[in-house]
């Protein structure tokens, strides 16, 4: 039987099985303490020290004992269960760390497109000819904010005879970060005068937090337009004055 | 004094990270970021549109995907629903496509899907729609083409049947082959018994797709 405390340490140590470097480090502390407690009340007692050492290791009791019954403490099951579970949370939350960025970048444009959506990186790069800005909000069924913030008119590159009129909109959300920001159903657009739906096409942007959209139609000279929404329940018009003055002197 | 901090055992450790784990995917889940059951893709979809609640009464799979049909006075909504790692299935909770009732919603709505297979680019077209007309026996649903000379395009055509709830429905198929042309049809004829129009429908606005395996 050792008497050394390190040669005992490392005997019960051999005996633990299952347990990690560091389960070991931390039993060999626990049981360094627990001889170095008792030495400290043997000298007190009057023991000299390497006597006391001596008997303070004895009285831990036989090592391979004391290792079979500290083994038990450390099941191989739950040595496994409890790596799993760590792989298990370290997977979670690698894959829920990839919906963070979207919506913290997305504020940023959310919060440019309640303030100043003509600022926007995506209008300075699709800024319509003779642009006049425009302030109208609406609510829509999914509680986006449909925004029309400008717009502009200019001849068709194409033909002489024909204007084209570009109608600014951004839709946001009144929650910065929330990740879904697509308008339900597309506007249509009407001249004045004419029921019949204009032939539109459209612009859209890829930010998240606010998405853009340019609508083009191709009214006559002089006509005016007017902009119709009808989506699960939210219906309006807006008559939008295109700046004719500018564009025709 | 208060003593050293003691290590947590392996059994704390294996309990402790598990209910860390299952606590981040609780909170993803109320968060709307992931979907584990079909009514909580469901559930997303309609907050996505602002439809309101609706209530599921038709299921179908296609492909290696179910397909829910639910509805509301405002809506017909369909959202998929699939857990596969393969097919993004954290994109749960889109609505694929649907219909807007708000202004007929006891009239007809149809909406029509388009599968693109994955594998070999094939495209397939689905329509399902609610026909609740007096001697609807058959619905068409052309390709838009039809005024072009010397093109005879594709019709969809069906059988208008009844659902277990006592509704009459239908659902058209088509499967081009390969080499053919065809562009998904933007209106909905509604035919009696004798072959003649009774309705039309528009249903331009109301196609969804995406990309899977049939």
């Amino acid at each position: 039987m050792p008497t050394s405390p390190d040669a005992y340490l490392q005997t019960v140590c051999a005996c633990l099985r299952h347990a990690t470097p560091k389960e070991k480090a931390a039993v060999q502390t626990e049981l360094a303490a627990h001889i170095d407690d008792h030495t400290s009340a043997l000298v007190e007692a009057g023991y000299n020290e390497s006597h006391a050492r001596r008997q303070a290791v004895e009285a831990m009791g036989d090592p391979q004992e004391m290792g079979a019954a500290l083994n038990r403490e450390f099941p191989l099951r739950w040595l496994v269960l409890s790596r799993l579970a760590l792989v298990l949370l370290v997977a979670v939350a690698l894959y829920l760390c990839r919906f963070i960025p979207g919506p913290l970048v997305g504020a940023g444009y959310n919060l440019q497109a309640r303030m100043d959506p003509a600022a926007s990186s995506y209008h300075q790069t699709h800024v319509p000819p003779n642009f006049v800005p425009l302030d109208f909000q609406q609510t829509l069924s999914n509680g986006l904010v449909f925004s029309v913030y400008g717009l502009g008119l200019g001849p068709l590159e194409s033909d002489d005879l024909h204007y084209e009129a570009t109608v600014c909109i951004v839709v946001y959300s009144p929650n910065p970060f929330r990740r879904e920001q697509s308008l339900p159903a597309v506007p249509t657009f009407t001249c004045s005068g004419d029921s019949d739906p204009l032939s539109q096409t459209h612009l859209t942007s890829t930010h998240s937090g606010a998405k853009y959209y340019d609508f083009s139609v191709c009214p006559e000279a002089g006509q005016e337009i007017t902009l119709h929404y009808s989506c699960l329940g939210v219906v309006f018009d807006l008559p939008l004055e295109l700046p004719w003055g500018e564009v025709l002197s | 004094m208060k003593g050293p901090k003691r290590p947590w055992t392996r059994r704390q450790r294996a309990r402790r990270w598990t209910a860390a784990a299952l606590l981040l995917l609780a909170a993803a889940v109320a968060l709307h970021w992931i979907h584990l059951t079909p009514g909580q893709a469901m559930a997303t979809a309609e907050k996505t549109l602002g439809t309101g609640e609706t209530t599921v009464f038709f299921q179908k799979k296609v492909g290696n995907v179910n397909l829910y049909f639910s509805e509301n006075d405002n809506v017909l909504l369909v959202t998929p629903f699939r857990l596969s790692l393969r097919y993004d299935w954290w994109n749960n909770g889109q609505p694929l496509a649907w219909a807007d009732r708000s202004r007929d919603p006891g009239g007809i709505c149809a909406v029509g899907l388009t599968f693109v297979s994955r594998d070999t680019g094939q495209e397939l077209y689905q329509i399902f729609g609610l026909v609740p007309l007096e001697g609807a026996a058959s619905i068409q649903a052309p390709d838009p083409r039809t005024t072009w000379p010397d093109f005879s395009p594709q019709v969809m055509t069906a059988p208008i049947t009844t659902l277990p709830d006592g509704r009459q429905a239908f659902w058209a198929q088509y499967r081009p082959e390969e080499g053919v042309d065809f562009v998904r049809p933007a209106q909905l004829l509604v035919l009696d018994e004798a072959g003649q129009v009774i309705a039309t429908y528009d249903m331009s606005q109301n196609w969804g797709g995406d990309y899977l395996n049939f």
